[in-house]
């Protein structure tokens, strides 16, 4: 004997699938770059070098100001906070994803 | 590969093979969230094909495209909600719009629609993916950001739920 509830699912399925929302899409999709692939990633590797060679410096500068001054910190994260949107504006997320899930665990808000 | 060709050459083509081919998912789950409101599920649909295509160099394969692309539309979903609770909270005059909570009125028309409304969101979720779209429970679970066991007991409590509506309508047939 079926399952009514599998019978209910097949006998009204809900695929809807044409040409105009496949335009619609492609429509919207912001201009094609222009850079090529190995300049791009490149760019990011640059970027990303860059960035860890900025923190070092700057948690080396830190630790020589006595790693406990609020001023210095402050004016730390000043410059960092920015260049880490920068960052991760231009390169994508710096954080991989299957690592950012770590710090995430346990169910999403469903209402 | 179509992955590969959008990612290395921004074929745009290529792309919109793969909206035709995984539109029919992730549209048709939208619209069964959103309870027939067709137009705001491709709003979404639309949206969550965008972000795909911003983020598909991200796209490590861990799990299918049609997974993947169900998980960004379920948070275009919750993003609507949140969206929509912070609009109804500004302006008294209009209400939430949620899913009619008519529980277990059966009708004529749209059975399931109509019996999938009676349930809570995350069990109408649950059980679209794995009754309507195939999921499996891991890959549903995956999607909606949940334990497996949660995933499961959603779907055996929306089962049960669907059931007696089902049971409900007939015996008013009868």
């Amino acid at each position: 004997m079926s399952d009514p509830v599998d019978d209910l699912f097949q006998n009204d399925p809900l695929r809807p699938r044409d040409a105009d929302f496949t335009r619609r899409v492609l429509a919207v999709l912001p201009p094609r770059s222009r850079r090529t692939a190995g300049r791009r990633r490149s760019f990011e590797l640059a970027t990303r070098c860059t960035l860890a060679l900025a923190f070092l410096a700057a948690a080396q500068r830190w630790y020589v100001a006595g790693a406990g001054s609020a001023e210095t910190l402050l004016a730390l994260l000043l410059f960092l906070v920015p260049a880490l949107a920068a960052a991760s504006r231009l390169c994508g997320p710096l954080i991989p994803r299957y690592l950012w899930r770590v710090f995430r665990p346990g169910s999403r808000n469903w209402r | 590969m179509l992955i590969a060709r959008v990612v290395h050459d921004d074929d745009r083509a290529a792309f919109g093979e793969l909206v035709r081919r995984h539109q029919p998912v992730v549209r048709g789950f939208l619209r069964r969230m959103l309870a027939g409101k067709s137009d705001l599920a491709d709003d979404l649909a639309q949206e969550t094909f965008m972000k795909a295509h911003r983020a598909m160099r991200g796209f490590r394969g861990g799990a299918t495209l049609p997974v993947w692309l169900c998980a960004i539309a379920a948070n275009e979903l919750r993003a609507e909600w949140r969206r929509r609770k912070r609009r109804a909270e500004f302006n008294d005059d209009e209400a939430v719009d949620t899913v009619p909570a008519n529980v277990l009125e059966p009708g004529d028309q749209r059975d399931l629609e109509r019996g999938l409304a009676g349930l809570s969101e995350v069990q109408r979720a649950a059980l679209v993916l794995c009754f309507e779209h195939g999921f499996t429970h891991e890959e549903a679970a995956g999607i909606l950001g949940c334990p497996v066991g949660t995933l499961k007991s959603h779907v055996s409590r929306g089962k049960v739920r669907l059931r007696e509506w089902l049971e409900h309508k007939r015996s008013e047939h009868e």
